[in-house]
């Protein structure tokens, strides 16, 4: 599958989006599904100092935590968009996690074995026009609440 | 929603000091009221940041001085903690927090730095959670999620025992553990060091409480600890004393030892290759930088000489040092990363 990425977010309209927690999913095939931080939830996170994640095969349910994040002495719970088993995680990301920052959508954090892909996607984003407007929205949100800069 | 919450534990045993503020967090619902919580640890630990390694400490100076090590689930690098240390803990539910974590320090930080001025310290907020007066910190700040409740926490130190703190921690030397200690008495000050010593430990909760209370346009409520609360705090100290849980999560080894004393001071050791290298930095500047080991001469330790004392400007210290050869890139190598990480 071809990404199509959009001009000025660098959104790749071809994935999946968690509206609750920022989190982007790409199906990888049937059983792997990718995650990861979209640009709003990595601009929003701050600069990203340490990550951590459950170890492979561990369980996980939609909305659980998959990992923690550290940023500025916060550090928060990561919340599964899907439900499924971990494989794996993107040890490139939790040695140098500013890579999160600097591309999030290059740089995916774990793989899940999904549980129930074609329901769970089902309460994901997803389709370009869709994407576009609610990132969009987002984005005027969060710059009207003073998260990001104008 | 009219009251903020106040629950103070006084005085608390060392396990009970963490587990409180980490409970009441976790039992925190959409509706549940802003709770501002204090406790004052009656016996002295270490806390430890929930990401950072236990190898950052001294586990046998702690263990020979009775320091229990406690990892928190919050931010932040190694603390020695006492009685001379209030704790303060502002949680409320995730809805109401702001999303971006400096901001959420700016608004609940912002009180905090209010209560110290009304305490008679020249407080202000540097960078995005110190709180100093000028280049000295006054207060231990961090923040996290835990369940549906987002914590603010924050210290007054009414007087801080330095060398405790240094030998709490690992140095690969004498001589940057000797270096951290002049920086950390420079850089880490309490209220007894900015000669407010009528300070009462009463006088700062009550100061927090109304500075909370106004930010938050609440009235506080002295409250104590929920049945709720009381299980979750239970459970959290349990956590606090499995070994499995002080291990801490599974994260890559870092090369190099950076101990932060503030936002802006820090020292950095690190070797390779039989070459070893340490350098403190403050304020912008590499205060000493000391380069040692095999195939070290008197042309790195010349450029050495020539880096220290200047900006810590990572650019501007890696263009001098490439202007020297080999040898000063084999420093630039050592001394990047602890110039970087911040």
């Amino acid at each position: 599958m071809t990404a199509q990425k959009d001009q000025t977010g660098g959104i790749d309209y071809s994935r999946y989006f968690d509206r609750e927690t920022h989190l982007w999913v790409k199906t990888m095939s049937r059983e792997v599904v990718r995650c990861g931080f979209d640009p709003l939830g990595a601009e929003t996170s701050g600069d990203i100092v340490a990550v951590s994640f459950e170890p492979p095969g561990t369980r996980i349910e939609r909305g659980a935590a998959f990992g923690s994040i550290e940023a500025a002495k916060f550090v928060g719970p990561l919340l599964a968009p899907v439900s499924g088993s971990i494989i794996r995680h993107n040890h490139e990301v939790a040695a140098e996690p500013g890579l999160i920052n600097a591309d999030p959508q290059a740089h995916w954090m774990i793989e899940i074995e999904p549980d129930a892909l074609d329901v769970e996607l089902g309460e994901l984003l997803h389709g370009e026009e869709a994407v576009r407007e609610w990132f969009a929205a987002e984005r005027k949100k969060f710059e009207h609440e003073g998260l990001l800069a104008t | 929603m009219t009251g903020l919450r106040v629950v103070d534990a006084g005085e608390t045993g060392a396990l009970r000091s963490q587990a409180l503020w980490h409970g009441i967090a976790e039992t925190m619902t959409a509706d549940s009221q802003p709770t501002l919580s204090f406790c004052r640890p009656t016996e002295p630990y270490v806390g430890l940041g929930y990401h950072r390694s236990l190898e950052e400490l001294d586990a046998e100076s702690c263990s020979r001085r009775a320091l229990a090590i406690i990892r928190r689930r919050i931010g932040g690098g190694p603390v020695y903690i006492d009685d001379q240390q209030l704790f303060f803990q502002l949680s409320l539910p995730a809805a109401i927090a702001p999303a971006r974590v400096d901001l959420l320090y700016r608004r609940f930080l912002g009180p905090a730095v209010e209560a110290f001025r009304t305490l008679g310290i020249a407080a202000e907020l540097r960078g995005l959670n110190d709180i100093t007066v000028e280049d000295r910190k006054i207060s231990g700040t961090g923040a996290g999620r835990i369940g549906d409740g987002v914590l603010v926490v924050g210290n007054v130190i009414f007087g801080f025992p330095h060398h405790r703190m240094t030998d709490a921690l690992a140095f690969p030397s004498d001589s940057q553990a000797a270096e951290c200690l002049r920086l950390m008495r420079r850089h880490v000050s309490s209220l007894r060091d900015e000669g407010a010593t009528g300070v009462t430990f009463e006088e700062a909760k009550e100061t927090l409480t109304a500075s909370y209370a106004a930010e938050l346009d609440l009235t506080p409520e002295a409250e104590t600890t929920t049945p709720d609360e009381e299980v979750a705090i239970g459970g959290w100290e349990r956590r606090f004393s499995d070994p499995r849980w002080l291990a801490g999560p599974s994260t890559p080894r870092r090369t190099g030892s950076l101990v932060k004393i503030s936002g802006d001071a820090w020292v950095w050791s690190t070797s390779d290759a039989g070459v070893s290298l340490e350098a403190s930095i403050a304020c912008g500047r590499i205060e000493r930088l000391h380069v040692a080991g095999r195939g070290i001469n008197g042309s790195s330790q010349r450029i050495a000489r020539e880096i220290a004392g200047h900006s810590s400007d990572p650019t501007r210290v890696e263009n001098t040092l490439h202007a020297h050869g080999i040898e000063g890139e084999r420093i630039a190598r050592l001394l990047g990363p602890g110039l970087r990480l911040h």
